[in-house]
Formats: structure tokens, sequence, C-alpha cells
């Protein structure tokens, strides 16, 4: 259904936002504190499901769809958790 | 117990509000993966754990200890228990019906093994959102000894009728 | 066969993630660099095309593996330093070099992604889990139809070690709280 060249667009784009994940690794490795680790997990949990959503089309696999949605569903909770250690330094809840 | 530290936590509006909107979507979509994973990817064990996360998100949005209250711990360390108890039955009743354990085509009707298979797959999502669950409230209770000791004792009327099923399996 | 850039990207995000796990000296920095691991392995699977792993890699790195690890370090007593890098002993440096030679020596045995001549797909357990999946189990999901009825016994019997395992969890954290 999706022609080739158009499912190498959207592979390449998935390798351009994987380009970006890795980028945004040196920000969760250097990171001088801990909020821009924790925002650069996030981007990288977001990244994570544009670049699924991309590989469902060039791929032709719907269900890889089902996969990005747990992802928008749940990586939200990681950040909150992480924000609340960092915040409340010890009390998670 | 915990009266005391409940009426004081309020938590961040935002955080409240999503989890608010978000938790009805987070349990129909762990449900849907339970009972999809005949049909598309998934299973019960990946259903288990997105059920179980959202006690999780529950427990981060209204706190821990009404979370606590809320889930009962007895129901908790049930869901185990009716999990196993729903995989061994069902191996059990196909020996019944003379079929070798887990021959799903012996029972009658169309598509019996499929929903076999189904209903399989909630006892697996069961076992794993129940100890997800009780590994989250433990954890947290962990150290905290004066305001956990009043509900503690719970589990321990339902781990005998577990144990013969589990001796079972191995024999 | 040399990766795609897409697998290449992904390798190192992998590859970067865990060594961050392993060498930054706070514990919170390392959780939050698991996470991206954990990110990036999901990513991984879907493109080698295994959804159903992929799909237990989302539902458990993103909910509830961070938060169980961030919990447990709350309970306890964390290095706080100044340091970014852990130091490493050298024997233990050499000893995990020494591991992941051993380990890498064995990759080039392993047949190609995707190569007509894997045993996977050239043996007949496999065609014959294709060919027969639906008429035997009415599952369309064949990775099902294996876990839940061709190998129905192997699945309860880890279901069972799951089970096993929060009861006795459950009744020695119990313990540890009532005594």
């Amino acid at each position: 259904m999706t022609s080739p060249w158009v499912s190498d667009v959207l592979l390449a784009a998935a390798g351009a936002f994987i380009l970006y994940a890795v980028v945004l690794l040196y920000r969760v490795v250097a990171g001088p504190t801990m909020q821009d680790r924790v925002i650069a997990v996030n981007v990288v949990g977001t990244n994570t499901v544009v670049v699924l959503a991309l590989l469902s089309v060039a791929l032709e696999e719907t269900s890889f769809l089902d996969i990005a949605l747990v992802y928008a569903l749940l990586n939200f909770l990681m950040s909150i958790a992480i924000s609340k250690f960092t915040v409340e330094r010890g009390g998670v809840i | 117990m915990s009266d005391a530290r409940r009426s004081p936590y309020v938590e961040s509006t935002i955080i409240m509000t999503t989890v608010r909107v978000i938790a009805p979507f987070v349990m129909t979509y762990g449900l849907f993966v339970m009972f999809h994973g005949a049909k598309s990817p998934g299973g019960g064990f990946q259903g288990g754990a997105i059920v179980g996360a959202l006690v999780l998100m529950l427990a981060f949005a209204f706190g821990a200890d009404p979370t606590r209250e809320w889930v009962n711990q007895r129901v908790v360390v049930g869901l185990l228990v009716v999990g196993v108890a729903t995989f061994v039955g069902i191996g059990l009743a196909t020996m019944a019906l003379r079929g070798s354990f887990l021959e799903y085509a012996v029972i009658a009707g169309a598509k019996s093994s499929k929903y076999a298979i189904e209903l399989i797959e909630l006892g697996i999502g069961a076992i794993v959102s129940g100890v997800i669950t009780s590994l989250f409230f433990l954890i947290d209770a962990g150290f905290d000894v004066e305001a956990d000791a009043a509900d503690a004792g719970g589990e321990t009327p339902e781990e005998t009728p577990g144990e013969p099923s589990s001796g079972e399996v191995g024999s | 066969m040399a990766p795609t850039p897409v697998e290449a990207g992904l390798l190192v995000v992998i590859l970067g993630s865990a060594l961050a796990t392993a060498v930054l000296r706070d514990v919170l920095g390392s959780i939050i660099a698991f996470s991206a691991y954990s990110l990036g392995v999901a990513m991984l699977w879907v493109v080698l095309r295994a959804p159903d792993v992929g799909l237990t890699e989302a539902a458990v790195g993103a909910g509830v593996m961070t938060i169980l690890l961030l919990l447990t370090i709350a309970k306890t007593v964390r290095p706080s330093e100044d340091r970014v890098l852990a130091s490493f002993d050298p024997k233990t440096l050499v000893l995990v070099a020494a591991f992941v030679l051993a380990l890498g020596a064995t990759v080039p045995a392993l047949p190609a992604v995707g190569s007509p001549d894997a045993p996977v797909v050239s043996s007949e357990v496999s065609q014959y889990y294709l060919d027969h999946a639906y008429k035997d189990t009415g599952v369309e999901n064949v990775v099902t139809a294996v876990l839940a009825a061709y190998r129905g016994f192997d699945t309860l019997g880890e279901a069972v070690v799951v089970f096993t395992a929060g009861v006795a969890v459950v009744a020695v954290l119990k313990r540890e709280v009532t005594a």
C-alpha cells in the first residue's frame, strides 16, 4: 500500500528522530542538573512514540501503533515520578 | 490509621486532572491488550503490566495511602490466586472432558480453544497486575512500621489455597 | 550484513544509555539513563519485527520499572557526591571486558537478521506452527498460539513462578513490616 519511496522517506525521518535521540542521550549523561536529565528522557520518550508511528507506516505493521499507544499513555508517569523524587528529595509519594 | 496523613495530601492540579482523565483509557487499553492478545501483539503479561501501571499512576496522583485503602490488599492477593486457579482450572477441566492437560479443543462449542486461551490470558493478567500492585505497595510501606502495622497479615489466609495448585503442577 | 542507518542509530542509543547506566555516579542518574535504555530497546524490538516483545518492554519499562527502582532508592540511603562518573576497580574492568569479548566472539556464529538460511526459517517446527496455528487454536497471533496452546504447560509454569515469587515477597516484606 505504501509506495516504496514514501516508506523510504518515512524510514529516513525515523532515522533522523533516532539521531535526535542520540543527541538527547548526551544531555542525559552530561546534564549538569537532574532536571536536565528528566526532561531529556521525557523527550526521548515522546521521540519513541513518533519513531514507532513512523516505523508502523513505513513497515506496514499496524500493530506497532499499539506499542506507540502504550508509550503515549505511560510515558508521563516516568517523568512525574522522577520529578517528584527530585523535588521532594526522597519522598516519592 | 493514616487519616492524619491522608487529609493534607494534595497533588498538583495538573497531575490529578491528567490522571483522572487518562486512567479510564489506560484501564480499557490494558484490558484490550489482554483480550486482544489472540489477534494482535499483546497478551496477559503486557496487559497485566499496563493495569499494574494504572494503580501506580493513581497512587502518584492521589497519594499512596488513600490508594492502598481503596485497593484492598486482600483483593490484590486474591487476584494472584484467582489467576493461577483459572489457568489450572482450565487445564483440569480439559482433563475432566477426557482430553490432555490444556487440550482446549475438547471443550464443546465453536472457537472454544480461542475463548479458553483468552480466559488464560486474563488469568495471567490478573497474576501480573496483582504482583506489580502488591510489590509497589509493599516497597512503599517498606520501613514505615507504624503506618502499616494495622493492615498487616491480610494475605496469610489466601496464601494456603494457592499452594496446592502450584504443588500439583510441579508433580 | 551492514546495519541500516535506523538500526545503527538505535544501537548507539542503546549502548550509550547502557554505558551511562553503568558509569553515572548518582543512582538517580543511573535510573534515568536506564529508562532511556528501555526506550531504545523497545524501538529495536519493533525494528526487528518483534512487536510482542516490544509491547512487553514498553509496558514494563515505561510504567513499572522506573517507579519501583525510584521507590527502592527513596527507602534506602544513597551516596551524595559531586563526582559525575563512578570510579572503577581495574580488576573489575578487566573482568567485564573479558566477559564482553567472550560473548562477542559468539556473535559471528549467529545467522544474519532475516537470513533465509537461519535455522528458525528453515526448520520444520516453525513452519508447522505457521501452517497449523490458526487451524488448531483459532488464534491469529502465532506467538499467543505457541505460548498458550502448544506450550501451555510451560506458560503455566511461568505463571506459577510469578505467583510464587509474588507471594514470597509479600510474605517476607509483611514480616519485615510487622516485626
